[in-house]
Order: structure tokens, then sequence, then C-alpha cells
């Protein structure tokens, strides 16, 4: 009998939709069971053969988890704020909310023909205005919170200038900026604006200075995966490092929660390890060295995890962005190191980090002493050291340490080997395997036993301490761009001040254009009157990961009008169970997620510390393949089974004009110039081709649209087709 | 299995054994490959698991049911379409996944190959669990052995449980 899946499938998903089978409701009579796709950005061009793939696992893993009697949560929604709507826009005068609209209706149309299983009573855009109320409520919470390192968790900060009206800068351990420290006296004799400068530098939210990548023809600061090689991606616009206030998240308190936490999660180790390498734990030392530029004398702090080799220091380096590098450029070397400084700002930290072979550098014409030996070695600047590691300031070790080495080498700077006969004479020794020598009170003592007699001694002498450093950042916060959350921020009297929860949402204004003032300011400027009681609003706009920083809570609770998401909601559904999701969010999304989890944790407002429980990464999607063999120079085809009796070449051939491994001979004479006077040599009458399963892509011309398959074949084939084609990580 | 030429078929007959063995391994591979996330080799098992219930024209209700239950996630259309056809009025969205019974799957015959006066015949299937007289009694009753005795007498019976019967014909 034939199966019209075309009018089943449509009878019931109709079913699904109007019975809202998969609304799920709080039951504590059920265990819960929260499944999650990472919800996609509506792009243009609609739904791509790769999502299909996590959506259909995920689907499948919610339905079986009904039948086994759990209250399963799967929830779907749009990532909706972002660049590609805004580029549009530009080019169109098309309002972002209106392209957006329209592809949001276009995924879902692609999605429902699938057979999703989702609830779509929860769905949750970011750009709405009722769903972003909470993106900013979440950052004014960070705006109104430090980080206690003693208590290792977020408190109010009004509790600080308490703290600071007791006892000054000392009574507290925060994570914090640059802070001269004050007395409680000092505090009290403040000014108001002088007290909002210094509590900006710990709140969780604050504005403060950074090097950041600055595209000055799309007129906004891009991500580094925004940048290559110092163009931006979209549009190819140069890109150059600039030092800007942004409002920036204080992630880098959260570095040693957000290192431990991982190994309590179901997640796979290369995710784990993806994660360790991005937070980048160090133990190690800071120590100071007195600097001079003949002119004036320096303390200046560096970070190592060798304090064993202070020894063998024979020259110091300087990230170009740090602050030392004006301090310390001499005149004589003034156009040197501004030369060098401009070709430096070109390039994108990434971009610096992995360019290990090409060494660069010059020389700052200041001296250093080195503490241990009271040796004098030269100051360098080379973008091989980063400004945001430790200090931005290095003791270059070239024995030991195979990127001072090529330095060294480079330059013609000596190397002093610390351990017995090891051979540098080729290459630097960083085993940290061996006997010290050369080295005064460490000689004769194994690098292990060196590592921390060295910090002893350095502590002792009052030239240094120990330090745990982290290698991540601070996440910058702003964005001159028009389709993003505004911050609820005015600024009185020069004081960044925040608007009242009762302002909340505060709504994206209307402008003209979609593109930064004649002024240089961003799109907001543009907008009429953006001004509270007389106050000027702050004019850029959040990232595009403010938004899907906590959407898995609001799915909880979405229609909740006093909280992101109510205490009945978060305790009875607490954290996804199953995410499921791409590995390019592995460092960006995943962290700010967590982080942001970990956050609203310490204010009371969730009961997890962390957000997701399992995290599965969908792999490339594979594809089934087409061959057509063409005899070697000719244009003549002959069918698979005949291929061997000719010397062929194979050709990947488009699976849309092949049907059951047959090939559509007009499709094919069509389908490419070179084509149209192809000859075949068929057997029983058709041209069979091979085929092959390979990774889904362009180029092997195996793309298959999945509405294709649905019309052609149905949801239920798409299904078992994608499933069946390799396994899912 | 649900449907022939004059519609719907499916009776509430006693499954048999292999059937459910059939059904079982299903029911088990479907649940360990679902919790491991490898859906390829489910889809796999479905495969297999439908070829052998064709091949013995399985139409029961008994067996039907948690089939579909199993394939619902994959083909959750089809799934519900077949679940009404058996007269469910709610969602197969649901229902209660079936429980995995091992006993069924357990291999409970066992092949002898059956040699007469040393030399091996032919092979039969046997129950596991089959006392010796018994495989003795059955070897003897078989067409085929009438065939290989050619009018001789059967002396002895060895029967090696589980293995070999050997036929000593003078």
């Amino acid at each position: 009998m034939d199966y019209n899946f075309k009018e089943i499938e449509r009878k019931w998903q109709s079913f699904w939709a109007a019975d809202q089978t998969f609304k799920a409701e709080i039951d504590s009579s059920k265990p819960k069971y929260y499944v999650l796709d990472m919800f996609p950005y509506p792009s243009g061009a609609g739904l791509h053969v790769g999502h299909p793939l996590g959506y259909i696992a995920s689907d499948i893993y919610s339905r079986y988890k009904r039948l086994c009697g759990f209250n399963v949560l799967h929830p779907m929604g749009y990532d909706a704020f972002g660049l590609p709507a805004e580029q549009y826009a530009i080019q169109t005068g098309q309002h972002p909310a209106v392209t957006t609209e329209k592809n949001i209706a276009r995924y879902r149309e692609q999605m429902d023909r699938i057979g999703f299983s989702y609830d779509w009573s929860r769905e949750v855009r970011t750009c709405d205005p009722d769903y972003y109320k909470w993106t900013q409520w979440a950052f004014l919470e960070m705006f109104g919170s430090w980080y206690d390192n003693a208590a290792q968790k977020a408190r109010p900060i009004s509790e600080l200038e308490a703290a600071f009206a007791a006892g000054g800068s000392d009574s507290v351990d925060a994570a914090c900026g640059d802070v001269k420290p004050f007395t409680s006296e000092d505090w009290s004799s403040f000014s108001d604006k002088e007290k909002a400068d210094i509590l900006m530098q710990y709140r969780i939210a604050y504005q403060g200075e950074t090097a950041v990548n600055w595209c000055p023809a799309l007129g906004t600061v891009l991500a580094n995966d925004e940048v290559k090689e110092g163009y931006s991606v979209r549009g190819g616009h140069p890109v150059e490092q600039k030092k800007m206030t942004q409002w920036q998240l204080r992630v880098s308190a959260y570095a040693g929660r957000l290192l431990e936490d991982l190994e309590d999660l179901d997640w796979t180790d290369s995710l784990k390890d993806m994660q360790r390498n991005w937070i980048g734990k160090s133990q190690g030392a800071e120590m100071v060295f007195k600097v001079s530029n003949g002119e004036q004398e320096y303390d200046m702090t560096i970070f190592t995890t060798r304090a064993d080799t202070v020894f063998g220091v024979t020259f110091m380096v300087l990230a170009p962005e740090s602050e030392w590098v004006e301090k310390l450029t001499t005149p004589e070397q003034k156009a040197a190191v501004d030369e060098y400084l401009v070709m430096a700002r070109k390039k994108t930290e990434r971009e610096r980090m992995a360019e290990t072979r090409k060494v660069t550098g010059v020389f700052s014409g200041s001296y250093a002493v080195n503490p241990l030996t009271g040796g004098k070695v030269p100051v360098w600047i080379s973008e091989y050291v980063l400004a945001g590691y430790g200090t931005g300031a290095i003791m270059a070790v070239p024995a030991h340490d195979s990127r001072d080495y090529a330095f060294a080498r480079h330059f013609n700077l000596p190397v002093i080997p610390l351990i017995e006969g090891c051979d540098v004479t080729e290459s630097s020794f960083d085993a940290k395997d061996g006997i010290m020598c050369n080295s005064g009170f460490l000689d004769g003592l194994t690098v292990k036993e060196a590592i921390p007699a060295a910090i002893d001694y350095v502590e002792k002498h009052g030239i240094g301490r120990r330090k745990v450093n982290y290698r991540l950042r601070d996440a910058i916060f702003s964005r001159q761009r028009y389709w993003g959350e505004p911050f609820p921020m005015y600024f009185k009297d020069g004081i960044a001040t925040p608007m009242t929860l009762a302002e909340l949402p505060l709504e994206l204004p209307e402008v003209d254009k979609f593109l930064p003032t004649e002024t240089g300011e961003p799109p907001l400027g543009r907008a009429q009157d953006w001004t509270y009681e007389g106050y000027p609003i702050e004019l850029s706009t959040m990232p595009g990961f403010a938004g899907s920083s906590a959407y898995y809570l609001r799915y909880m609770d979405p229609h909740n009008s006093e909280a992101l998401v109510g205490r009945e909601a978060d305790g009875y559904w607490r954290d996804v169970d199953l995410y499921i999701g791409g590995t390019e969010h592995a460092t960006g999304h995943l962290i700010y997620s967590r982080f942001w989890n970990k956050f609203l944790y310490d204010k009371g407002y969730v009961c997890e510390k962390e957000p997701f429980r399992k995290l599965i990464n969908q792999g490339m999607i594979q594809g089934r393949s087409n061959f057509v063999y063409r005899i070697i120079n000719t244009n003549t085809f002959v069918s698979y089974g005949l291929k061997d009796q000719y010397e062929t070449t194979e050709i990947h051939v488009d699976v849309n004009i092949v049907h059951n491994d047959r090939l559509d001979l007009d499709a094919f004479r069509n389908w490419m110039p070179d084509y149209a006077d192809a000859d075949f040599i068929l057997e029983d009458g058709e041209y069979i081709c091979g085929w092959a399963v390979e990774k889904m892509s362009k180029s092997m011309f195996n793309v298959v649209n999945p509405d294709m398959i649905c019309d052609t074949y149905g949801a239920d084939t798409l299904r078992l087709y994608e499933m069946f084609l390799g396994p899912l990580e | 299995m649900f449907y022939d030429r004059d519609g719907f078929i499916v009776t509430d007959e006693k499954a048999s054994a292999d059937e459910l063995k059939s059904l079982h391994k299903l029911i088990g591979k479907v649940r360990t490959d679902i919790e491991a996330f490898s859906f390829n080799t489910a889809v796999s098992a479905f495969m297999i698991a439908v070829n052998e219930l064709y091949d013995l024209k399985c139409n029961k209700r008994e067996i039907l049911e948690p089939l579909i239950i199993l394939l619902s996630p994959f083909a959750p259309h089809i799934a519900e379409e077949l679940w009404e056809a058996l007269g469910h009025k709610e969602s197969i969205s649901y229902a209660e996944f079936p429980e995995y019974v091992e006993a069924y799957t357990v291999e409970n015959n066992c092949t002898y190959a059956v040699s007469f006066n040393g030399k091996t015949r032919f092979t039969v299937e046997l129950p596991l669990d089959m006392s010796r007289e018994d495989v003795d009694a059955h070897v003897r009753g078989l067409e085929q052995t009438q065939k290989y005795v050619a009018g001789g007498n059967i002396i002895k019976v060895i029967v090696v449980p589980g293995k070999i019967v050997n036929v000593v014909v003078k």
C-alpha cells in the first residue's frame, strides 16, 4: 500500500500543535529532564544542513526520555541580535527587526516540518524587549556587585563601600583593577566622582580602558574571531589595536571556579581541555625588577612560572601595549619603537600567539636590574608578549624558554644555561628536569626543588610573592553597533549611573540610519532624545553573547514578568541535563554562560552552580556523495559497473541530479557547461553512479537541503537518514 | 506486518519465542544506543529486527506495539499513525518504553551435527535443554535418518549434549 507521508506528517504535526503534546509543566510527581539545543542565529539563508543533525539527536533523546517517564523540558528560541542583520540594514535600510522577524518565520517553518517535539510556548528571542529586560537586569546586578576573593563570591557593592569607610582599601581582598591604597579617612574625604572611579575598579560589570580590535570602516570593536590577518572577516576592512574605554565583565575573577568546577561536568575531555587551556592557570611568582630609563627608576612587577631561572635572565620584554613602553622608551629609541608599535597594532592577539617563527622586536633603550644577581639587562619590546598575560612584561630566560631563545638568537643576546650538562647550542632546554648550576644558592638542587626554593627566597627577601596567574581575561562588553541590547546606564556629571529596575526594559530607540554618526559615535548617537532625566544614555550596545548567556534559565519560566526565573521554576528545572551544540562555542558562549550562571548563583537567584550538566558536540555532518567516471582525455562517462574496463577519473557529481544512484543524463548535461556534450556508456540503459560517505560540503556536491528530503521522502526519512549517516560526535 | 492488500491484519495472537527474541534484542540495543548517543547503530538495529520479523511474518500486537514505541523517537509521524491504527487514542509520545527481558534473547536452541557411522550427514536444531533420551528419539524419528539408515538397523545412538549425535548402523 502507499504511504502518503505528506498528509500523514502534516496531520501529526497539526495534532501535536493543537494538542500541545510537548508543553512542559512543573510536575513534582515526575523527575525532570531538560534537553537543550544551542539556539540558532536566524540567518537569511535559512536552516543549514548542519543544524538538523543536532536537533534531531536532541529530539530523539527528548522523546526517549518522555517514554521513560521523565517530565521533559525541550524548548527552542532564537539568538536574534547580531551583525548580519545589521549589515543588511546598513545596505538596504531595512530595519534589522523586520529582517530578523522574517528569518525567524522561515526557520520555524523549516523546523516544524521535521517534527521536533519542542515546547513552543516557551520560545525566547534575545531581541524581544521582554527578554532583554533580563539581560539588562543581569548587567545592572553585575554593575552593583564586586568579587570578594576571600569569600570567593560576588557581593553587593554597598558592602564594599561600608568596608572602605570602616577600614580603607586594605580591609578587603577583592578582584579589582589598579587601585592606589587608601585609608578610611581618605575614603571619606574623596569626592563623589573619586569614589565612583574607585568603585568602578571593583565592579563586576565595569568601565575600563583596554586594547581592542578597532575597525574604523565598520566603526566598531571586533572580537578576536571576527578578525583575520589584520582585516575584518566581514568585509575585509583593516583592523587595528586601539585603547578604548569599554564596558567589561570581570570574568577573570571567576577563573579559579570556572576551572575547578569543570571536574564535575559530564563533558568530553577534549572540550574540558579547551576550556582549561583558555582559562590557562599557571602557578608561579610575581617578582619586582628595578628598571631605569637613565633618568627615572621604577619598580616593575613581572610574573614567572620559573622563579628558579632568575639567574639566567639576560633581557626583559614588554608587550607593545604595556604602559611600561611609554615610560621606558628613551628619546634615542623613540623613532624605532614608534615604528614597531604601528606594525604590531595591526595584528590580533591570537595571531601574535600563533606566529612563533617570525621574531620581531625593538630595544626600548632602558635597562633592568636582576634582583638576585644585581646584573644589568636590556629591556626590549616584542609582540610575542601579550599585554593581558600577567603584567604584560616578562623576564626572559633564553636557555630555558623556546620563545625567549628564538628572540635571543635573532637579536644576538646572551644565553646562560642553568642546568648541568644541558645543550643550548641549537635550542632551549625547556624541560623541568636536571640539576641546577650557575644559579648561586640554587646550585645542586633539582629543578623541582629549585622552583619552590627560589620563591621562598624571593618572598623572604621582599622581592616578590607566590601567585596564581590565569590567562582568562575580562570580557569586553561594549559594541559600537545598533542591533543589540542598550545599556541601562546614563552619565550624570560624568558618573556612570544605573537606571532603576522600573525603567527596564530600556528599549532600542529608532534611528534614521544604522551607521555611526558623523562625529564617530555609535549608531545610538543618532537617536532623538536618547537621554534619561536630561542626562545622556550610554551609546554602545551589548555584544552577541549577552543574550545567549542566560537563555537556558529564561526557558524555565519564560513569561515571568517579575524575575528572570522564579524560584519555583528554578527549583524544579534546576539546570540543563543535556546540552547539544557545536564546538565553535567551546571557549566563547560556554565560558560566558558558566560565568553568568555562577554570578547569579552567588547572588542567590539560581540554585545550581553550573548550567550544563552533560554536553555533546555534534560533529560535522556526513553526506553521501555520488561519482561519475570520465574516461581519461575524453568527455565520455562510463557507468559504475563498466568503469574497470577503462582508465577513468572519478568526479564528484551533484547528488541532487542523481536518484537511487542513477544519473539523470539531461540534468547532468545542463549541470555544467563542460558536460553539455557529454557521452555516456550505459549499463542496461542506465548510468549507475558510484558513492561514498564523506564530510558534507559544497565542494563534494553532496549538500542536501533538509527541505528537499522532507519534500521527496518525508520528515521521518530525513531523521533516520541524518542519524544513519554516522555517529553524532 | 500491519497491513496487507486487504487491510489491517494485526492480531492478538501470542508471540512466538523467535518473535520475542527479535523484539527484545532490539529493545536492549536501542536503549543502550540512545543512552550512548549512538543513533546510527540504533537505526541499523531497527533494520535487522524489522527484517527478522518480516521473515517471521509477524503481525502480532504483542510484538508490534512495543516495536512502534521503540521507533517513535526516531520516526515519530509514522509511529503516531500506526499507534492510532492499533486503536490508541492518546499520542504515542507518552507511552511507556518497553521493558527489556533478557531471558527472551537467550539462545534456546543448539545445532546438532548428525552422523552415521562417523560420517556427518546433516544438522538439526533442537532445544538446548532437551534430554538425551528425547534427542535420541527425535533423531530416530527424522525422515532424513530413515534415508541414511537405508534398510539397515540402528544399533546405537550416541548423544553428546549440545553437539553431536552419532548413529551406529549395521
